[in-house]
Order: structure tokens, then C-alpha cells, then sequence
């Protein structure tokens, strides 16, 4: 197991840091992507299958979405030139030294206690309860929430609104969209 | 009762589902044949095969300034994905890694073909390539959430991710009979996520063959053998999901999975060559506004009956 | 051993992603920083409870 770890875990922190070093953004997202694969690998090899198979499923889909506004958004898709697009490099390298200098200080002066007890027979289920049992009718409303934020969001940033699409007296069906086909509504 | 087979399995998964995928590519080639009205012979038969050795010994073609690195792990992504996939399915009773989320594996490895088809399309440094993986892009938009939660019936049904368990669920009656809406989901998915059927069209012959454009050689021979190995996947874990896994009177378990992954196959390859290809912007929005409400309402129908008993 | 390990990932990847999220111009590539930093809190969160 800790051999593994020792392959996953430099894998992580690598592509991780490569993000930042590619010219090409498809390329960026792609390292994105595999520091998100090797952390979900890392899941599954503490016990948390559900979790990390979870983390691998939902990391591919979001990094694949995030690639397609990358390349829509980005002045330089494909690095095929050098470019960097940063501002106050040597203040942020310092910043993220120190602070991770402070963290691993923090790791590695920290007092661990000892495990007591062993790990639960189903630590997906346990780590879930812990986290949102005593808060679990909030987490229900907050995913619904989120929902119907992010819809809100995008109805309100279209700049065509319902008088567009129906018509002036809203009585036109189907509606006039630039995409055809769909259910008429 | 289904057990996990010793390691060396996960190497047999790789040719069982080779062999199947070949039974499929036989059967559309047999189909396409009749269908052009030539005579069925064995030479038609073994046509498709004998692509294998011609595309492994073609030239690989390479474009200018294309993004290599991307460009071959996304081809190499697809075939992959449908033999990590088929990790998790069980041969009558036994199964290459029998893991306590089988069904939520099944799904990731679909979703890497995601990952695979973009960097695909996006690697050749062609526009008809990467309108071909955008349009995949598009496509699984529309058939992953349906397909999300017609998976979530099944393993509601069984109250269990793992394969084996919802297998085991169906000795009374099959999945398939009491929630057909997803079933249907779930084939129409298969076809989505192996871009074959009536989803061909990242791979369409209006874009010269979009993902496939650019591919000769090895990389195409990947790449369609991908979209094969996927359908097969697909084909066999419709078995365990839905149509009661190796259960059956008389044969063994085996035979009866392998039956039933055939039977699944030829309704599939027979299907692909009837349905016409459909462009995503037709059927995005049903896919949202009916199919999503529909498969939730399909898995609702489990988790009530399991609180009725 | 093992847990200082984990958790030495989990900052090294917070670490990278906030030097992103401060030294880059755009808002997607802040964004990627912002998710390197969720990466690491997800990494311990998931090693912290699990140990033996």
C-alpha cells in the first residue's frame, strides 16, 4: 500500500503543479484531471471505495466541461506559443511556500494521538453520518438550493428573455430559439 | 452465489469481451451485407475481423502541430474504459473484481470515454476532428444523467451497489419487467456512450468521419475497437442490472450470462442499423425535460416498493 | 507515519492550488487553483478518519 502511495501521491502534487506550468490550456485541464484521478485512486486505497470512485466520476465529467470553457475562454488554447498570464509570481510563490512550510511544521510538530478504536465497518457511510447526520434535513435543501441557484443564474444571464422567445403577446408555440428541435416548451 | 476470481482474471476479462465485441462487429457486418444485398457468405463474415491485421499494419497518420500526448491517450481512453468496465461484470458466478460499488465503477469507466473522445478530437489539429469530440461532449451531456439514475433504480431495486447483490435481487422477477423506463434508459445510454446507433454523431459521415477523421493505423483500430468494446460492456452489464444476471433453469450460470449478453448484443446491433442518427441539439432538451423526471420518478418505484415491504 | 504522510500531500496540493489561485490573471486558471485546494482538503478529510 504505501508503494502505491509513494507513486500516486508525487503523481498528485505533479500534475498539480504542471497546471500552472502549460502553455496549453487543453493540457492544463488534462493535468487537473489526473492530480483529480490519482487523489480519487488515493481514496480508494484508504478504504472510502464509494468516495473515491465518486471523486473519479464526478472529477471527469467537471474537468472535461471546465476544458470546453477553457478553450472557449482562453486567448491561447493550444500553447502554441508560450504564454503566461500571471501577475506577482515571486509574492504568490512566497506565500504558498510559507504557508506550506507552516502546515507541514504544524504536521509534523502536532502531537498525534494514537488511533483508538479501529476504523468502522463502513467508513463511507460513518464519514457521511459524522459530517451531515445531525444536519441532514439542511444538506437536502441546500442541494435543491444550489440547484435552483445555478438555474436562476443562467436564466438571468441569457439575454433573451421570454418576450423574445414568445413573442410579444407570449403566445407564440413553439418557442423561437436558435436551437431547434427540443419539446416545444 | 458470486465470487471474485483470482487475479490473473483480469486478464481474461480483456479477451471474453474482445471475443463478444468480434461476435457484434460478425453480426453488423452479416446485417450491413444483407442489407446491401449482397450474398451471405463467410468471407462477409469475417470481413470486419479482417480489418484488425489491415489497420494494425496501416501507417499512423500524424498531423501538423497536433497535440500527440492528448491525442493518443484520449484514443487509447476508449478501449480502456470498456475493459475496466467490464472489470465488474459477472460471468455466470464469477466475476473479475467483485467490488461493494460495482455499479458507480461501471459508470466512471463509462465517463472516462468523456475525457477520451475530447482529447481525441481535440488532439488531431482539425477542425472536423474536434467538432467530432465537441459533439460527444454534447451528446454526453444529454445521456449521463438518465443514465445516472436508471443505474440508480437498479441499485435501489437491490438496495446494494454491488453487481453481484442486484444480480441476486431478481431471482423472483426481473428488473427489466418492473422497471422497464429503465431499462430502455439504459440501452438508449449504451448506444450514447459507445457513439454507435443513433448517437454516431461525434463519429458522423457529415464530418468525414468527426473523432475518427484523423485516425489510420493502430489509433483508428483502437478507436473503433473502443466503440465496440464499450457496446459489448454495455450489452453484458445489462445482464446483472437488469435482466436477472446467470439465473435460469437448465444451462449453468455461465451460459446462461452469455446467452443473455448475446441476446442483449443482437437487439443492439440489429437496433443500430434500423434507428437514424440523431444530432444532440434535437434531443438535449428532451433529455433533460423528460428523461431526467422520468428516470426519477423510474427509481422512486423501487425505493417505494422497499418501504411497502 | 503514514498519516503526517497524507496530510503532507494534502498541504503540498494546497499549497500549489494557492499559488495559482494568487498568481494567475484569469478567472478560469483561479478556478483550477481554488479546485488544487479542494483536491488537498479532500485528501485529508479522506485520510483522517480512516487510519488504523
Amino acid at each position: 500500500m504505501i508503494a502505491i502511495f509513494w507513486v500516486l501521491a508525487p503523481l498528485a502534487a505533479a500534475s498539480g503543479f504542471m497546471v500552472f506550468r502549460f502553455s496549453s490550456m487543453a493540457r492544463a485541464t488534462i493535468a487537473l484531471l489526473v492530480s483529480f484521478l490519482a487523489s480519487g485512486a488515493l481514496l480508494i486505497l484508504l478504504g472510502l471505495g464509494y468516495l473515491g470512485v465518486v471523486v473519479i466520476l464526478m472529477m471527469v465529467m467537471e474537468m472535461i466541461i471546465m476544458a470546453v470553457f477553457m478553450i472557449a475562454y482562453m486567448m491561447n488554447p493550444a500553447g502554441l506559443m508560450p504564454m503566461s498570464m500571471t501577475h506577482n509570481k515571486p509574492r504568490a510563490r512566497a506565500i504558498s511556500v510559507t504557508s506550506f512550510l507552516l502546515l507541514a511544521a504544524g504536521i509534523f510538530a502536532v502531537p498525534w494521538p494514537p488511533r483508538a478504536g479501529a476504523p468502522p465497518a463502513s467508513p463511507t457511510f460513518q464519514l457521511g453520518a459524522a459530517l451531515m447526520g445531525s444536519q441532514m434535513l439542511t444538506m437536502v435543501t441546500l442541494g435543491f438550493v444550489l440547484l435552483a441557484t445555478m438555474v436562476t443564474a443562467i436564466v438571468l444571464a441569457t439575454h433573451r428573455g421570454r418576450y423574445d422567445r414568445f413573442g410579444d403577446d407570449l403566445k407564440r408555440r413553439p418557442a423561437a430559439d436558435p436551437a431547434q428541435g427540443g419539446v416545444g416548451m | 452465489m458470486i465470487t471474485s476470481a483470482p487475479l490473473w482474471s483480469v486478464l481474461v476479462v480483456p479477451a471474453l469481451l474482445a471475443a463478444f465485441a468480434a461476435a457484434a462487429v460478425t453480426a453488423d457486418g452479416l446485417l450491413a451485407a444483407r442489407a446491401a444485398g449482397r450474398p451471405l457468405r463467410a468471407a462477409v463474415a469475417a470481413g470486419p475481423l479482417a480489418e484488425v491485421p489491415r489497420l494494425l499494419a496501416g501507417q499512423r497518420r500524424s498531423t501538423v502541430a497536433s497535440d500527440a500526448l492528448l491525442w493518443r491517450l484520449g484514443v487509447l481512453s476508449v478501449p480502456a474504459a470498456g475493459v475496466l468496465a467490464a472489470l465488474v461484470i459477472p460471468f455466470g458466478d464469477v466475476t473479475a473484481s467483485r467490488m461493494s460499488v460495482g455499479v458507480v465503477w461501471f459508470n466512471a469507466m463509462e465517463v472516462l470515454t468523456w475525457a477520451g473522445l475530447w482529447m481525441a478530437g481535440w488532439g488531431a489539429n482539425s477542425a472536423l476532428s474536434l467538432v467530432g469530440g465537441y459533439r460527444f461532449v454534447a451528446q454526453g451531456l444529454a445521456y449521463e444523467l438518465p443514465l445516472m439514475f436508471a443505474l440508480i433504480a437498479a441499485a435501489a431495486g437491490a438496495q446494494s451497489l454491488d453487481v453481484a447483490d442486484i444480480a441476486a435481487a431478481q431471482s423472483h422477477l426481473w428488473f427489466a419487467v418492473w422497471m422497464p423506463a429503465a431499462f430502455v434508459i439504459y440501452l438508449v445510454s449504451v448506444y450514447a456512450f459507445s457513439f454507435l446507433g443513433p448517437f454516431a454523431y461525434p463519429a458522423g459521415r457529415d464530418l468525414a468521419g468527426g473523432v475518427l477523421a484523423e485516425l489510420s493505423g493502430a489509433d483508428r483500430l483502437a478507436l473503433e475497437a473502443g466503440r465496440w468494446l464499450l457496446l459489448t460492456a454495455g450489452a453484458g452489464m445489462a445482464v446483472p442490472l437488469f435482466l436477472g444476471g446467470g439465473a435460469g433453469p437448465v444451462l449453468p450460470a455461465w451460459a446462461w450470462s452469455a446467452a443473455k449478453t448475446l441476446a442483449v448484443l443482437a437487439l443492439l446491433v440489429w437496433g443500430r442499423r434500423r434507428l437514424p442518427v440523431l444530432r444532440a441539439d434535437r434531443y438535449a432538451e428532451l433529455a433533460w425535460v423528460v428523461l431526467i423526471p422520468l428516470a426519477i420518478v423510474q427509481a422512486l418505484v423501487p425505493a417505494l416498493v422497499d418501504l411497502a415491504r | 507515519m503514514s498519516l503526517q504522510l497524507f496530510l503532507l500531500l494534502a498541504a503540498g496540493l494546497f499549497a500549489i492550488g494557492l499559488y495559482g489561485a494568487l498568481s494567475q490573471q484569469s478567472i478560469v486558471m483561479i478556478m483550477m487553483g481554488l479546485e488544487l485546494m479542494l483536491n488537498g482538503v479532500i485528501v485529508a478529510a479522506g485520510r483522517l478518519p480512516t487510519g488504523r
